[in-house]
């Protein structure tokens, strides 16, 4: 049970992602690929920040999004660190307060395709 | 002092409506803009060009239908005598209703542009960050748009102020009541008192000034938070 399991189809105009990955749930994953290959829309679909329609994903035995149920992006134990700085402009009390909760997995978004 | 007595309580008259209709517009007001600024649903267009009707609408076109709703025979009426409270029409609450219908698309769309403005990243990146959806927006999507709930509130405020049209159609021109300050100038004119028209006029000549004069120039910046 110790792996992240995800099959995700999103189809948009101009771009399909098309993915079916047992990932080891513990350690360093990286993940590359060319400009436009799907990295970010893969992390996001993780994160829960896009949702893939049908899709399936379970992280260490615990199903985080399946036909029937879908845990939202706040209730997902993950860190997620954008392409570019997205801290909060007005300030950061609320980022270390939510750091506080701790990380148990993270999800780095790549630079672009290199 | 320039302003007789019936002049100051059509002022404090104008002032407690127009501040309890802006309490009231930003409570619900809020949502809508959050919901018109978020959703992808195809119903957003039709929401918002309801909103935005009281825009072009003749005001007595919409007291008209305010009316008729609040009044014996319309649903509101109905609805407001089975629970005892009599009719709308012609009372200070009645007024407060119509109000909030009518300066609707002044607290609606200026929330909605700085909600927008945001974009989705923050909001993301405070969902990464265990924040429920009430959470990000009480602490990030609010603080980050605090000059549009300020520009809101004032262009809410000074637009039920300057109110004239809908007034008339509900509520008539009781002193005290419903007799506020733009249908007092009204009446000064009607009755070819011209003096204290001009007084009150000035007043709110002024007024008007000051509002958008400290919406142009007061500019509060949200990054100082």
């Amino acid at each position: 049970m110790d792996n992240i399991t995800a099959r995700f189809k999103v189809n948009w105009p101009g771009f399909t992602l098309d993915v079916d990955l047992t990932l080891p749930g513990r350690g360093v994953t990286a993940l590359f690929g060319h400009s436009g290959s799907g990295k970010t829309t893969l992390l996001r679909c993780l994160a829960g920040l896009e949702r893939a329609p049908r899709g399936f994903l379970s992280v260490n035995g615990e199903v985080w999004q399946d036909e029937k149920c879908w845990m939202p992006t706040h209730k997902r134990p993950l860190g997620y660190v954008f392409q570019e700085a997205s801290l909060f402009p007005h300030g950061n009390e609320q980022l270390a307060l939510w750091h506080e909760a701790g990380f148990r997995c993270s999800a780095v978004e790549p630079d672009p395709g290199y | 002092m320039i302003l007789t007595d019936s002049d100051l309580q059509a002022v404090w008259l104008t002032v407690r409506l127009a501040g309890i209709v802006t309490l009231i517009l930003l409570m619900l007001g809020t949502p809508i803009a959050w919901w018109l600024a978020r959703t992808k649903a195809w119903w957003k267009g039709p929401v918002g060009a309801v909103v935005a009707l009281p825009l072009v609408l003749p005001p007595s076109v919409l007291g008209f239908y305010l009316l008729l709703a609040m009044g014996p025979n319309g649903p509101v009426g109905y609805i407001t005598q089975t629970m005892g409270l009599g009719l709308l029409p012609f009372t200070f609450w009645g007024l407060v209703i119509a109000s909030v219908f009518y300066s609707f698309p002044f607290m609606v769309q200026p929330l909605q542009n700085a909600f927008e403005a945001i974009g989705d990243r923050p909001l993301e990146a405070a969902a990464t960050l265990r924040a429920s959806p009430l959470d990000a927006f009480f602490t990030v999507a609010v603080p980050l748009s605090l000059p549009g709930f300020l520009t809101a509130s004032i262009l809410t405020f000074a637009h039920t102020v300057g109110e004239f049209g809908v007034v008339l159609m509900i509520g008539g021109n009781i002193p005290g009541i419903t007799r506020v300050a733009s249908v007092q100038i009204y009446d000064h004119v009607e009755a070819l008192e011209y003096a204290q028209a001009h007084r009150l006029a000035a007043v709110m000549l002024v007024f008007s000034f000051l509002v958008l004069l400290s919406l142009y120039v007061w500019r509060p910046n949200p990054k100082k938070g």
